[in-house]
């Protein structure tokens, strides 16, 4: 995408194992690994979004996605933040097509999907990165073809991983736009990232309000101190 | 646990609390200040002198009894306290000339160079001077900003009280006996009036000052300012809509809290532990 983000994304692997920080997100990444039943689940996709545009909103993301990879689940992350890319710029990739090719063309088959994930330098993490076609936002067939991606992305990963596998989602704020509401309905769990002392509870309220609206399964919140 | 709440909620907002109780401490202790400054406000000194109001007797003309006597005594100690005696411009000019010529007995007694405050001000001695009569004896006190003024004040009092008494209280007496030769021989007799000093100058004693509670006041006015700064730091905080706590969150929302993750921490100046590419 064309937008740049000023954003430097806090990586988890530029602190020590043993950092409070680190383990922080070792913590909420088992707790979100407690909820997630493997045996009927093997590939698990998460969406987690804020309610309204924070600075750290694709650290979390990145960082539990570190942490997951780490922990031996292979991992994907999409990002679907479409106004404010990050992640990219962060994992130094360079461009490379993403998830906008994939929603503006036709949705290759399983084993093509592969082409457009990046791999990272972390072992066992992937990145499906906004991509180089432009798109509108709201884009209202990204719901339809988003399913055909996540579907098409388990098939890939139940092809390639014989371990249980992660997706995780950033997305937009959810007071935004539409795309975090239509990422939820597609999820099976969603997480909502508030920031103590900074997000307000109104906010909060009316976040939830419309991913219930979009029938999101609203697993839990991860609280940041700022 | 409500009470860790309420100390969090204090703690958070304690900058208000400061703020209101650093502005109004500010204000008392300027005013503290000022009090502290202006001299009798917080303490002043009291001194008095009792003094005597009588009648020299007529000799051979007088036909009175000791009831007219006693009777005109204390119809002039009346005169002495009610009338603008003590307090006018005469008197009180007398008394600063008075308090010049004492100057040795008052550095005797309160040594050298004794701060006697402005003395020499007739309008500051008349506010300084009050009186009160029992009978005959009139009883003039002083409250004054320093003890040496307030001892020599009323020690100059007395002085010219008892020295010139009858050119303040100057009033004709009327020889009544000599009606036996008929109302248009009645004569006028010269002043008669004499003044003792019965109990000399007190020593100057502390008494509180006019302003003496103001301190107490200010202090007062500072807790109630701590009071205002709790009760701003509970309606700010109650009017502040940001989530402060998992509580609020579980509360609000009604889903768990995942996780907790502290603020970023500063990377090493060395970059020992980064181990990412450069962004």
């Amino acid at each position: 995408m064309s937008i740049p983000s000023q954003e430097q994304v806090t990586l988890l692997t530029d602190y020590d194992a043993g950092s409070p920080y680190n383990i922080a997100y070792q913590t909420l990444y088992a707790n979100i690994r407690f909820n997630w039943d493997s045996e009927r689940i093997k590939q698990q996709t998460l969406l987690i979004t804020t309610p309204v545009a924070t600075p750290r909103q694709s650290e979390v993301v990145a960082n539990v996605a570190i942490v997951a990879a780490q922990s031996g689940t292979p991992t994907i992350v999409i990002d679907a933040n479409f106004r404010a890319p990050s992640l990219q710029q962060r994992f130094s990739q360079g461009e490379s097509k993403g998830l906008s090719d994939l929603l503006t063309g036709n949705v290759p088959q399983p084993q093509a999907i592969g082409s457009y994930l990046c791999a990272t330098f972390v072992p066992g993490l992937r990145l499906l990165y906004t991509g180089k076609a432009p798109i509108q936002t709201p884009n209202p067939l990204l719901s339809e073809n988003l399913r055909d991606v996540i579907a098409g992305l388990r098939q890939f990963l139940a092809e390639t991983e014989t371990k249980p596998s992660l997706v995780i989602f950033n997305s937009p704020p959810v007071l935004a736009g539409l795309e975090a509401s239509a990422i939820s309905s597609l999820v099976e769990q969603t997480f909502l990232t508030i920031i103590r002392g900074r997000t307000t509870r109104t906010h909060a309220k009316q976040a939830q309000e419309q991913l219930q609206r979009a029938h999101a399964k609203l697993a839990g919140v991860i609280l940041l101190d700022l | 646990m409500e009470l860790r709440a309420y100390g969090a909620i204090i703690w958070r907002r304690i900058w208000v609390v400061i703020l209101v109780v650093g502005v109004v401490s500010l204000y008392a202790a300027y005013q503290y200040y000022h009090l502290y400054k202006t001299p009798g406000a917080l303490k002043t000194y009291h001194s008095e002198v009792t003094l005597a109001i009588g009648i020299q007797n007529f000799g051979s003309q007088d036909n009175h009894s000791f009831n007219d006597y006693v009777s005109a005594s204390e119809t002039l100690a009346d005169a002495l306290t009610t009338d603008p005696i003590l307090t006018s411009n005469r008197f009180d000019r007398a008394v600063g000339q008075q308090i010049s010529s004492d100057m040795g007995s008052i550095v005797q007694r309160y040594g050298p160079n004794p701060d006697l405050g402005n003395v020499q001000d007739p309008a500051a001695l008349a506010g300084a001077i009050t009186s009160t009569r029992i009978h005959n004896q009139v009883t003039v006190s002083v409250t004054w900003t320093t003890p040496a003024g307030a001892w020599a004040i009323a020690k100059a009092i007395g002085e010219v009280t008892t020295a010139h008494i009858s050119s303040y209280l100057n009033y004709g007496l009327m020889n009544t006996s000599a009606y036996v030769s008929g109302p248009s021989s009645k004569s006028v007799l010269q002043p008669v009036v004499s003044a003792t000093v019965v109990s000399d100058a007190s020593p100057s004693t502390v008494i509180p000052g006019a302003s003496a509670n103001r301190p107490a006041l200010l202090l007062v006015l500072v807790l109630v300012a701590f009071i205002i700064g709790i009760a701003l730091a509970f309606l700010i905080d109650y009017l502040d809509d940001r989530i402060r706590s998992t509580e609020d969150v579980e509360q609000l929302l009604q889903v768990p809290v995942y996780g907790q993750v502290p603020r970023v921490p500063s990377l090493r100046s060395n970059g020992t532990t980064r181990r990412s590419p450069a962004a």
